[in-house]
Order: C-alpha cells, then sequence, then structure tokens
C-alpha cells in the first residue's frame, strides 16, 4: 500500500466513523439540560450578575472572523470603541503572562503621558504602585502550586516595578512641595501619598512572601519608609510654618509610628544580623531616645529630624562589615573620595604615573562612617601616595 | 470562535452565567462526544463521559477566577483525555476498545466506492486491518496524532492546541505516524 492509498483508507475511516458517531439533536439537548442542571445544583448561588460591558462585548464580538460586510462607519466606528471598552476592562485584573496584561500597561502608560500636572502624574504613579503590589501578592500567594517558578521569577519583576513607581512618587512629592503655592493642596496631596503608602504595605505584608524574595520585600518597604518620613516632614513644616492647621494628635501619632518603625528595625536587626556593631544599635537607640524626648516637649521638626537621623544611621549599619571590607580597602582611598562621587564604579586621575585607583562602591563602607576614622585613613593613604 | 468572544465568555462563565456556558457547550458537545466514543467500548459511557467533561472544565472555569486560560480547546481535550484515562483505570482495562461498527462501515464504504466490486472488497480488508493497527501503534504520540487528524477530523492548528506543539511539530509527528504505520501495515501483510 503506498502512503497516498494510506492516507486515503485513513480519510475513509475517519469519516465513515464520524458518519456513525453522532449525537442526535435530542441526545445533544437532553445532555446540554441535565449538565446546566448539575451546575446549577453545584453552585446554586453562582449567578453573581454579568458586568453591562461584557454583555455589550459579548453581543458585539462576532462568533468567526468570517463578518458580513459593515454597513456603515459609524457602526465601526462603535464597535471599535466599545471593543476598546471592554478589552481594557477585561485586562483591569490580567497578571504578568497574560495577554491582556500587555493591553493594561499600555492603558496604564497612556495615561500617564496624558497626565498634564506632577501632581497628576504622581496620582498615576500611585494608581500604578497600587496595581503592582496587588498583583505582587497574587503572584506570591500562587508560589507554592508553581513548578517552574516563573511566578517568583515575575514577583521579582513586579517588586522593582512597584519600587521604581516608589521613587517616582517620591520626586514628584519633592516638586510639587517645592513649586505649589497652596499648601493646603499640597498637604492634601502628601495624605493621599501617606494613604497609598499604607496599601501598599499592607498588600505586600499580607503575601506570603519567600525566602528568595525577602530582599524584594525589604527594598520595596524601605522605600515606602522613606517616603513615609519625606510626608511626615511636610506635614510638620506646613504645621509648623502656620500655613496649614493641621491636628497636632495627628502628627504626634504619626510621628510616634515613625519612631516605633525605627525602634523596631533596630531591634530586628540585632536579631538578624549578628555582624552589626552592638556600638552603632546603641547609637540607633539614643537617637531614637531624644526624638522621643523632642517629642514629648512638642518640638516636632527636631524630633522629625533626629528619626531621620536614626533612620539613615541604621540603614548605613544595615550593610554587613564582611562586605564593607571586600569593597571598602582603606588602601585605596583617594583624597575626595566620598558616597556621592563613587556611585558607581569610579575611575580616579593617576595619582602617580604608574598607578591606577579604582574605587568600585555600590553600598556606603562602614569605615566612612566615622569622620575621624575616615579622615586618619585619607592621611594614611596620602602618606602612601608621596612615598 | 474566536480568542476574543473565547475569552469574553469565560469571563461571562467566571461571573456563573450558564447561558455562556451552553455556548461553550454547542461549540464542543459533538466534538467531545466523538472523541470520547471513539476511545470507549460504547454509546452510553461516552454519553456519561461526555457529561463529565463538561461538569469538570465547569468546574475548572468557575473555581479558578485568577487561572488565565489561554487555550480553551486544549483545556476540553485534556479534561476529555482524562476522563477516558480514568475510565479505563477504574475499570482496569489494559486495552482500549474501539466503539466502531466495522460491518457498518464496511457497508457505507461499499456503497460510496465507485470502483469495481473486486476492488471493493479488497479495499474493506484493508479498511478493517488499518483500524487494528491504528489500535496497536505503541508510540502513544504517533496514535494521538492520526487519531486526532482522520478521526476527530481536526486540523493542524487544533491538534497543536490540544497536544501543545507547534504546527510545524504536528506536521513532523504525523508525517513520522504515517511511515511508522505503513511500515506496521505491511509487515503485516
Amino acid at each position: 500500500m503506498t502512503e497516498k492509498q494510506l492516507i486515503k483508507n485513513l480519510n475513509n475511516l475517519g469519516s465513515s466513523f464520524r458518519e456513525q458517531a453522532v449525537l442526535k439533536k435530542e441526545q445533544s439537548k437532553g445532555l446540554e439540560n441535565l449538565i446546566i442542571s448539575e451546575i446549577e445544583n453545584r453552585t446554586p448561588d453562582s449567578q453573581q450578575g454579568v458586568p453591562v460591558w461584557l454583555k455589550l462585548a459579548d453581543m458585539v464580538v462576532p462568533e468567526s472572523l468570517v463578518l458580513k460586510p459593515v454597513a456603515s462607519f459609524s457602526l465601526a466606528m462603535g464597535l471599535f470603541l466599545i471593543l476598546s471598552f471592554a478589552t481594557i476592562n477585561a485586562s483591569a485584573d490580567a497578571l504578568p503572562g497574560n495577554p491582556l496584561y500587555n493591553i493594561k500597561i499600555g492603558a496604564e502608560k497612556a495615561r500617564y503621558v496624558m497626565a498634564f500636572s506632577d501632581e497628576q502624574r504622581a496620582k498615576m504613579s500611585m494608581e500604578i504602585a497600587k496595581m503592582r503590589a496587588k498583583e505582587f501578592r497574587t503572584l506570591i500567594n500562587r508560589i507554592d502550586s508553581d513548578q517552574t517558578n516563573s511566578n517568583q521569577l515575575t514577583a521579582q519583576q513586579v517588586s522593582v516595578q512597584i519600587k521604581s513607581e516608589l521613587v517616582n512618587i517620591k520626586d514628584k512629592l519633592v516638586k510639587i512641595k517645592d513649586n505649589q503655592e497652596d499648601a493646603k493642596k499640597t498637604v492634601a496631596f502628601a495624605k493621599e501619598v501617606d494613604q497609598t503608602l499604607n496599601d501598599i504595605e499592607q498588600e505586600i505584608e499580607q503575601g506570603e512572601s519567600t525566602l528568595e524574595l525577602e530582599n524584594n520585600v525589604k527594598d520595596v518597604l524601605a522605600e515606602a519608609d522613606d517616603i513615609s518620613w519625606v510626608v511626615l516632614a511636610l506635614l510638620v513644616e506646613k504645621h509648623e510654618s502656620g500655613e496649614v492647621d493641621l491636628s497636632a494628635d495627628d502628627l504626634d501619632l504619626k510621628l510616634e509610628q515613625e519612631i516605633d518603625k525605627v525602634s523596631t528595625g533596630a531591634e530586628e536587626m540585632a536579631l538578624e544580623n549578628k555582624e552589626i556593631d552592638e556600638q552603632e544599635l546603641l547609637q540607633v537607640k539614643e537617637t531614637v531616645a531624644e526624638a522621643e524626648e523632642l517629642l514629648e516637649q512638642e518640638i516636632l521638626s527636631e524630633a522629625v529630624a533626629k528619626v531621620k537621623e536614626a533612620k539613615d544611621f541604621l540603614k548605613e549599619a544595615a550593610v554587613p562589615v564582611s562586605q564593607n571590607e571586600q569593597v571598602g580597602d582603606p588602601e585605596e582611598v583617594v583624597e575626595g573620595a566620598t558616597e556621592e562621587a563613587d556611585k558607581e564604579e569610579v575611575i580616579l586621575p593617576k595619582a602617580t604615573p604608574t598607578k591606577e585607583i579604582i574605587i568600585k562602591e555600590d553600598k556606603p563602607e562602614e569605615w566612612l562612617l566615622d569622620s575621624e576614622r575616615q579622615e586618619e585613613r585619607v592621611q594614611e593613604f596620602e602618606v602612601e601616595i608621596v612615598n | 470562535m474566536t480568542i476574543i468572544k473565547e475569552q469574553i465568555l469565560i469571563a461571562k462563565i467566571r461571573k456563573g452565567d450558564k447561558e455562556a456556558y451552553r455556548e461553550i457547550y454547542k461549540k464542543y458537545s459533538d466534538k467531545i462526544y466523538r472523541f470520547i466514543l471513539f476511545r470507549l467500548p460504547d454509546k452510553e459511557d461516552a454519553l456519561d463521559a461526555t457529561q463529565e467533561v463538561f461538569l469538570k472544565l465547569w468546574d475548572y472555569i468557575y473555581n479558578n477566577p485568577d487561572k488565565f486560560i489561554k487555550n480553551l480547546t486544549g483545556l476540553i481535550y485534556q479534561i476529555a483525555r482524562n476522563v477516558v484515562a480514568s475510565f479505563y483505570y477504574e475499570r482496569s482495562r489494559k486495552q482500549q476498545v474501539m466503539n466502531v461498527d466495522i460491518n457498518e462501515l464496511e457497508f457505507k464504504l461499499k456503497d460510496e466506492t465507485k470502483d469495481t466490486p473486486d476492488e471493493n472488497v479488497d479495499l474493506k480488508i484493508k479498511i478493517s486491518e488499518l483500524y487494528q493497527i491504528i489500535s496497536k501503534i505503541k508510540n502513544e504520540e504517533y496514535r494521538q496524532v492520526i487519531e486526532l487528524k482522520y478521526i476527530d477530523d481536526l486540523s493542524h492548528k487544533e491538534i497543536s492546541k490540544i497536544i501543545n506543539k507547534s504546527e510545524g511539530s504536528v506536521r513532523v509527528l504525523l508525517h513520522r505516524a504515517i511511515k511508522k504505520l505503513k511500515d506496521n501495515f505491511e509487515k503485516n501483510d
């Protein structure tokens, strides 16, 4: 038998079978009703109400691509608008990996570009950050059942996006603070930012994060914490200048919360990271105590500044000692090498004709924190260069 | 059915819309019944199994509102395959028994063919042999593509969705399956 003959026979076999294997109309209808009534028994409260846009979309979307010629341009335009609206709505709950997700991101970008003021853009960024936080939570809650690890990787990417939106919000907040003449509007906006931060923190903390995502979660929360302080400083500034009359109790409460956060952060760090100098932690605690004292004396702006000092100290102390030793060889530091100068890999001008000095810095060195020690080491190094 | 239409129906089903589910049923019921009938011993079993497939499909769509169903066709056939497999597992049957009435099949071929009576008899014999040989193909993928293509009459695109391979891979697989079938047929001779 040739291949052609074989295929012909296979086709014959198939078509004959299909002619026999027909579900009769009444059989099919009976089966359909049986299935639907079984579904109703299983899920009696299932009818939640189909949204209008979904009904509209269902009516206008064709069953197949073989369409009858569309009678008029207006009908086509109407169809296009309903479809766009329906598709964007349908994409609202889409997660990364879903084709509708790109539509969702596109719609967000379009709305961001069309925003005409810093405030509008900041509001868009807040909305986007909240959305990403929600996605992050959904993704991490699915990690357990995911064998391909893709949800974890996507969650990591989403967390980076949340952080980037938070940075965006912070920039806009600072801009608005500097440029907005109406203090009431600035304060209202700062409160909105504060509420958004709370929402984001809640979403992130409610998800069951994994060990691999721990750093991502910490990064996002640290960024939110930074903005939270900016909001507090702004509110205190406007309150003390008398531009806006804010409730002193509310401000006290917020300040107390910030102080609590730093204290808890210091305690957690002491438990988690044994490499942290006890003296440094003691210093954080002392600064926190000073902030508390200032708060009791109602010297809010100074209390806020102390909180910031404690936060910054804590952030710097969090860099493990071993990492500092690795990147911060004191032998390689030249005069003028400050944190600001070395954001990335910096090649400094040659100090001697034969020696090129490279400083790699991505985190502040531990010894840079102590200005006296820093000066000593710079002097030592200068002597070495001269020699 | 277009992808957008399918996604809209899925969204409606997730809101509990049974009418939307009827549309899905109407679109797939014949194909799924045929798919199952070819793989189960009798029509009663096939009807029960078809019902089970559609109930399982509803449960899957309705109870997993966050899961994106990219390929509904693939999902339905996957559920149908699982139902068939569990049928045999439950009954501990090692070999599938195909449900085709060979006599009726031969009769129809006799009616349709325009060849001479002698040639017709030859063809009948070869068809029934072919029928047996397909069921004995050891390679699961080969047997699956042959059945999906010639028995279930699905396009390469539809098969690719069901077996989760590209259309190109389906063509290659089908070509190799035919070659294997031809070898088996010749060995049988």
